[in-house]
């Protein structure tokens, strides 16, 4: 288990990149900390492994302070995002490496990395140097390295972004399955939303050197908290929104609300809507039990599995859609320029504070 | 919270105590010979370790000295005229190596290289032997320049593969195509040489006279064994100052020399960082 | 085109007007005077005090005699042991400069490079002033000499013996002549070690650190193995030039503590015996090519790998 308790870190260049942050990730996780770049996440982690030393606060490890402990002292091992694999040395010492500064018998070394090998599937490599491995196999190098340490956690920086799209996706699911098998907590930095939404139990999005919400990938993909979590994870529409004195959401050109919000909520707020909850309608006029609102189709795009389509309301706000290739087909003339009433349900509308 | 003072992280090795002591060792170790010469120039003393008062007496003997004021002279004349030649050929051995492949040609690109890795002493002995024996008969003269002619040769010698292989970095940089395109507009080969490659060559020519200059006024060895009693060169004069009445006076003699580098280097490196702008 | 060019080479004028000057000096003044040195190796003097080309081999006999077989050896374990120094002090100066801040890291190293702007002659003039008798080394130990003296009278014990400072000799021996080495040598060892430590990639050696190994351990096991290339370089810059040096063993060795390159300037010098000048320079040259060869193929096949 790992806690950071109000840590603050201010770089000797004088930016600030972590602002008070406090996260607990229990045992056995596969936690995400997502956010983009610059947002303090690598530094972080970076804290977790013992690279850099928190100004303010601590890491605790198993409920001991490692704030300042040298990283060769910690139970936790880092996949840095460049892997990090020693050129001058073959895949077996490297795997090694970690565990004879241990003054751990030889046998047992060979054990251990025998195992970690079977894990990362690496049989027949031990014996390559890494000038001659690919990258997703130098990637497996990093991984079985950290993993042969038994460690309390392992940290991954990025570890997929080196990699070409088609390898990352198989890395991806490789990475859940080694971490299921270790039963290792990981804690895995990424920028990328729908990598961190995949793989992870839990993750937590930052921003600015602040986490902004911590959550399950469901949990905060639905009920995102703040206006830059919405947006950051998966797309969505933001629409500008006021409650009025009966505390009924009001938004500009949208008909068939009669949505009821508690007193809590602030008079200007936004309403966020996922595009695919978006639904289209051409030459018809949709059932009054829908929310709706009308516009003119101003962007189609086709991406295959999915069809994205703007459309620009009365209003002037632009509203995106995103229809599954069966939604598309059940319309039939989809064209720039069209009118088009987009329709959705209350519960499909998230509120969110200014 | 209040604030700890915390520990150095643990990867910045210039906080280390080790890697921050040798190299404050070695900082002073590197200055505080030139330092103290530089003190001991102002030294109103006839030895000079023992420290008398302040006095600028020095500068004005170095400067009377008839011998220094010579050397001096003699030092800025070759260095001058070697850099000019050294240029020259300089420039064709690149541009030969570059725009033609002839038989021998990596032969003698390699061997360019020999001036780096054959000991000064060597050269130096192998200069002197050759100037005895072949221009051992002939008198070259021992007026003033013609009894630099021998030295000159020598640093010619060494200065300019340096200076041949400054400017095929640049050279190689070169497309040949603009020379072809210069052909194709009519130019002839040393028309094509004057207006096309030369004026791309310029920061690499500013760059090797400066290292051509710099290496000839700090030869010693060299013209230590090709120079004659009446043709001497600054460090080869500092050099016999030294062997007979070490005197404060040279301590000036080389602040001068240090000074004169120093500004020369600092000059060169403005000169260049301008170029490289333009 | 490529082909075109070298079947016509020789008729161009513009062929033999840039290949005359240059390769016409360089033959004339650069290898005719080293064939004339090697031959020379070979030849004896005749009674009329003239060197004669007989084709003898009793040159290179003479120098391999103890006296300057001696030399010869010490020279090459004075070279070494000065690279050596320069190697401990050299890597960590620049060790020390590569983790420095983005601002500082340029100061520091113009710091370095400074003193090796000036004349060497002047350098070694500089070293020579401060290890002699009245130098600042012997004015700095007679300081803290009469306050130990100082001290021995408050306490009324005896530590030191004499009552007067007796200025250390560390002028005219090896040991100056070593220390003039590193001196002169020591930005050739910084400079290389510093380039590829500043080129390698800091997550290598957080990767040691982080599965374990201790800043010793990373330092032998991860980043030494990795800036390989910039020690030997470094190293070659320095042993290399160490090996045929002249002027420092001249002025800071004196005759107690010469070095091969000595021996050979005596030959052409007051020794006039120019023969065996030749063919110890031949030695010294062979020497170098040895060391500048194995040196190449080292990194050929550490680029192989």
């Amino acid at each position: 288990m790992i806690e950071i308790k109000n840590v603050s870190k201010t770089f000797p260049n004088g930016f600030q990149v972590l602002k008070n942050v406090s996260l607990r990730i229990e045992k056995g996780e596969f936690f995400a900390l997502l956010g983009p770049s610059g947002c303090g996440k690598t530094s972080l982690l970076r804290m977790i492994a013992g690279f850099i030393y928190p100004d303010e606060g601590q890491v605790l490890i198993d409920g001991k302070d490692v704030s300042e402990v040298a990283p060769y002292q910690r139970a936790v091992n880092m996949v840095f995002q460049s892997y990090a694999v020693f050129p001058h040395m073959s895949v077996y010492d490297n795997i090694a490496y970690g565990l004879v500064v241990d003054k751990i018998s030889k046998k047992e070394i060979a054990n251990r990395v025998t195992e970690v090998v079977q894990l990362v599937q690496l049989e027949g490599l031990e014996k390559s140097m890494p000038s001659q491995l690919s990258g997703g196999q130098k990637q497996r190098v990093a991984v079985a390295r950290a993993l042969a340490k038994k460690p309390k956690a392992l940290l991954l920086d990025e570890p997929l972004s080196a990699l070409d799209a088609k390898l990352r996706e198989g890395m991806r699911n490789e990475l859940v399955k080694i971490q299921k098998k270790s039963a290792v907590t990981f804690v895995f930095v990424t920028h990328d939303q729908s990598e961190a939404l995949s793989i992870s139990d839990r993750l937590a999005v930052m921003r600015d050197g602040d986490i902004l919400q911590v959550g399950r990938p469901y949990g905060v993909y639905e009920k995102p908290e703040t206006s830059f979590v919405a947006d950051f994870i998966g797309s969505t529409n933001l629409l500008p929104a006021r409650l009025d004195d009966n505390n009924l959401v009001q938004i500009d050109g949208v008909k068939g609300m009669a949505w009821k919000l508690d007193h809590k909520w602030p008079r200007d707020m936004y309403i966020t809507l996922r595009p695919e909850k978006v639904r289209l309608m051409v030459d018809a006029v949709p059932d009054k039990s829908h929310i709706m609102a009308q516009g003119v189709i101003s962007v189609l795009v086709y991406l295959g599995e999915k069809t994205m389509v703007e459309v620009k309301l009365a209003s002037g706000k632009i509203m995106k859609c995103s229809l599954s290739e069966y939604e598309r087909k059940t319309i039939s003339s989809l064209k720039m320029g069209k009118r088009v009433w987009c329709f959705w349900d209350e519960k499909d509308m998230m509120p969110l504070a200014k | 919270m209040s604030k700890k003072k915390r520990q150095n992280e643990p990867l910045n090795y210039s906080k280390h105590i080790l890697p921050r002591l040798m190299f404050w060792f070695a900082v002073i170790m590197l200055f505080f010979p030139i330092i103290s010469i530089v003190i001991y120039s102002f030294n109103d003393s006839k030895r000079i370790t023992i420290w008398r008062g302040f006095t600028f007496n020095n500068y004005t003997k170095a400067f009377f000295d008839l011998g220094l004021r010579e050397a001096f002279i003699n030092s800025l004349t070759i260095a001058a005229a070697s850099t000019v030649i050294s240029l020259v050929l300089g420039i064709m051995s690149a541009y030969l190596l570059w725009r033609f492949r002839f038989w021998g040609r990596t032969f003698y690109g390699s061997m360019l290289s020999l001036p780096i890795v054959v000991p000064e002493i060597c050269m130096g002995v192998s200069l002197l032997l050759f100037f005895n024996k072949v221009f051992g008969g002939i008198s070259l003269g021992s007026s003033w320049p013609a009894n630099l002619i021998l030295i000159i040769i020598a640093h010619v010698t060494f200065c300019f593969p340096f200076v041949s292989m400054v400017i095929s970095a640049r050279i190689n940089l070169y497309s040949f195509d603009q020379l072809e395109a210069a052909f194709d507009l009519g130019a002839n080969e040393v028309r094509a040489f004057f207006d096309v490659v030369l004026p791309f060559l310029k920061p690499a020519l500013i760059a090797s006279a400066m290292l051509a200059f710099t290496l000839s006024l700090d030869d010693f060895v060299i013209t230590f064994f090709t120079s004659g009693p009446d043709s001497v060169t600054f460090p080869v004069k500092v050099y016999s100052m030294l062997r007979f009445s070490v005197t404060p006076v040279v301590n000036a003699a080389s602040t001068i020399l240090i000074v004169i580098t120093v500004l020369l280097t600092l000059g060169g490196m403005a000169v260049q960082k301008k170029v490289l702008i333009d | 085109m490529k082909n075109m060019k070298k079947e016509k080479v020789y008729k161009k004028p513009a062929f033999w007007f840039f290949s005359i000057p240059p390769v016409g000096w360089y033959g004339v003044f650069m290898l005719m005077p080293l064939i004339m040195l090697w031959a020379f190796s070979f030849g004896s003097t005749n009674e009329q005090f003239q060197v004669v080309l007989t084709w003898t081999t009793k040159n290179y006999l003479t120098a391999f005699q103890p006296i300057y077989l001696k030399i010869l050896l010490k020279t090459i374990l004075f070279s070494a042991l000065a690279t050596a120094i320069c190697l401990v002090i050299g890597f960590f100066v620049a060790l020390y400069i590569s983790f420095s801040s983005p601002q500082w890291k340029p100061f520091w190293l113009i710091l370095v490079i400074l003193p090796f702007w000036t004349n060497l002659l002047i350098r070694v003039f500089g070293v020579s002033t401060m290890l002699s008798n009245s130098g600042m080394i012997n004015k700095l130990l007679e300081f803290f000499w009469n306050k130990i003296k100082i001290l021995e009278e408050v306490l009324g014990w005896q530590i030191l013996s004499g009552d007067y400072f007796e200025p250390y000799d560390m002028l005219y021996n090896y040991g100056a002549v070593v220390a003039g080495m590193v001196y002169v040598s020591l930005p050739f060892m910084i400079l290389p070690i510093y380039s590829s430590l500043d080129k390698l990639d800091i997550s290598y050696l957080e990767a040691s650190l982080d599965l374990g190994a201790s800043h010793t351990r990373t330092i032998f096991k991860i980043m030494i193995p990795m800036i390989m290339p910039g020690i030997g370089f470094g190293i070659f810059l320095t042993f290399i030039p160490s090996l045929s040096t002249f002027l420092i063993p001249d002025m800071l060795g004196g005759p107690n503590a010469q070095m091969i390159a000595n021996v050979i300037q005596r030959q052409f010098g007051a020794g006039s015996n120019w023969p065996l000048g030749a063919a110890l320079s031949f030695i010294l040259m062979y020497i170098t090519f040895a060391f500048f060869f194995g040196h190449m193929l080292y990194g050929a096949r550490r680029d192989k790998r």
